[in-house]
């Protein structure tokens, strides 16, 4: 029940060329949250996600997934608690179909075929993608990719999501479906955007980074009304909140 | 654009493997392993053999017939690989005088038959190959490769390649874009066309680590595993012996004189 849950305690890392990405970073993520982390370009975004799955190690610090410390030897463990999804779906679609995509990771488990095949079928009906099941992923639309890899990360039955700006260069309505899709998600939720209006509506909580630091970790509504931490932070009210002119 | 139109070009095949014809209901690995047998029939025959080949033309005709395929866009593609060709077979005739027999008074050489026999063995391998793929599709090709236990390393290669060609071709088709509209010539500087190849290059390596990075977070580790699509059915059994038996005995007995003797004799 209660082994959802990511803490990061005290996270520093440094690139081989000696940039300090983060520095002290602390925080914890409980079981069902859905959590923004927001922030400039070259804040740091990125750079936390990919600790969280291990795709980076800690300079310093250390993340706890659901009890378990992210190091080489756990990496397997990590990464079937923790689900990734890109920020560019071509970089994850890199099998010849949307169903050979989404089986990959089922298949990788070593599960037989016949589970396999429904698994792959009620994650893709789970995103509203199963049309999609057979056709190569250059013939579809960017929507449709990111929902096709939603559905590949879905499959691997995650306890967290972790997403990176998963609603750039969608049109206004893939946008809107990935915000419902998202909102209908149980899973404990992590979400690196510079969509604002989409961290209104669906997280609880954001995270901001400035120059590799947390500078705050409070409720969108708290974060947005903060004007002096916004501009600071290369940030801006979302479009919601600016009282638009009608 | 050409880039874009030879692109367009190369997807045909797949839509031409996308029939359900008697020869597209095959196992891959069936296709697969009668084709190779096939090549490396062709390939063993001496240098200077010529009618013992011709025989062999039938299995690429029977698989085009068999799967409806047009020949035509088959030879042009042979066409376009055939300088290759040319330039082994080429040294025949300008090395190997040695007139053989005359055909109408005009001497045959050595090398000419050489040369011939090169470039009827070039058209019948690229060809067998061509209608291999647009028979199968080349996907379940690679996942036939791999069912039949080739290196993992190779097959996979096969499979990224193609599914990244489009990426890489739209890649390099935004930046020599970007760079005609403002180098204001038609034609690109070999100077500007290194620089968009090496940064073509190093794009191509950053996005390798995180293809390999979206691999790992799906529990890859090394081995890859396939769905088992096609199953091994009665009529595999019979195209694989029946295939092989003919260019076993092709390769042994000389039928092209066995067929002109039969007719002679008939006639006679």
């Amino acid at each position: 029940m209660s082994h959802h849950f990511v803490t990061v305690k005290d996270l520093c890392y440094r690139y081989p060329e000696g940039t300090h990405a983060l520095e002290d970073v602390s925080f914890t993520v409980t079981h069902g949250e859905s959590v923004a982390v927001v922030g400039a370009n070259g804040a740091g975004k990125s750079t936390l996600l990919l600790h969280l799955n291990g795709l980076l190690l800690p300079t310093q610090g250390n993340i706890n997934v659901g009890g378990t410390y992210v190091n080489k030897k756990t990496l397997r463990e990590i990464r079937k608690k923790v689900g990734f999804v890109f920020q560019n779906p071509d970089d994850q679609l890199f099998m010849p179909t949307v169903f050979d995509d989404v089986a990959f990771g089922p298949l990788q488990m070593g599960l037989s075929a016949a589970t396999v095949d429904t698994q792959v079928k009620n994650a893709l009906k789970q995103v509203g993608a199963l049309h999609l099941a057979d056709r190569p992923p250059f013939k579809l639309s960017a929507g449709e990719k990111r929902l096709a890899a939603m559905a590949a990360i879905l499959v691997m039955q995650p306890d967290i999501l972790v997403m990176d700006e998963p609603s750039s260069s969608l049109d206004p309505l893939a946008r809107r479906n990935l915000i419902r899709l998202l909102k209908s998600f149980k899973h404990t939720k992590i979400i690196a955007t510079h969509d604002l209006d989409m961290v209104l509506e669906v997280c609880r909580r954001t995270l901001v980074l400035c120059n590799g630091k947390l500078t705050a970790d409070a409720p969108p509504l708290e974060v947005f009304n903060n004007n002096k931490l916004l501009k600071s932070s290369h940030l801006e009210k979302p479009l919601t909140m600016q009282g638009c002119p009608r | 654009m050409v880039l874009e139109h030879s692109l367009l070009n190369i997807r045909k095949l797949d839509t031409l493997s996308l029939q359900s014809s008697p020869i597209h209901k095959l196992d891959p690995r069936s296709k697969l392993i009668t084709t190779l047998g096939f090549i490396i029939t062709v390939i063993s025959f001496p240098r200077y053999e010529l009618a013992q080949l011709l025989p062999f033309l039938l299995y690429p005709l029977f698989l085009l017939y068999g799967g409806n395929i047009p020949l035509g866009y088959l030879l042009k593609k042979v066409a376009i690989v055939s300088p290759f060709a040319l330039f082994i077979a080429i040294w025949g005739p300008l090395t190997d005088h040695e007139v053989v027999f005359r055909l109408f008074s005009l001497p045959v050489s050595a090398g000419i038959i050489s040369f011939s026999s090169i470039m009827l063995r070039f058209l019948l391998t690229v060809l067998a190959t061509l209608v291999l793929i647009a028979g199968t599709g080349f996907i379940p090709l690679c996942y036939a490769l791999i069912r039949l236990k080739v290196p993992t390393v190779l097959a996979t290669q096969l499979l990224f390649l193609y599914r990244y060609l489009y990426v890489l071709v739209e890649e390099a088709l935004r930046m020599v874009r970007a760079e005609h509209i403002r180098s204001l010539r038609n034609k690109m500087r070999f100077g500007t066309f290194k620089h968009i190849l090496g940064s073509l290059l190093l794009r191509t390596i950053d996005r390798a680590e995180r293809i390999h990075a979206a691999m790992m977070c799906r529990g890859f580790a090394g081995t890859f595993r396939v769905k088992k699509t096609a199953a091994f059915k009665t009529a595999d059994l019979f195209f694989i012996v029946g295939w092989v038996g003919f260019f076993v005995s092709a390769r042994i007995y000389n039928l092209p004189l066995i067929l002109g003797n039969l007719i002679m004799g008939a006639t006679a």
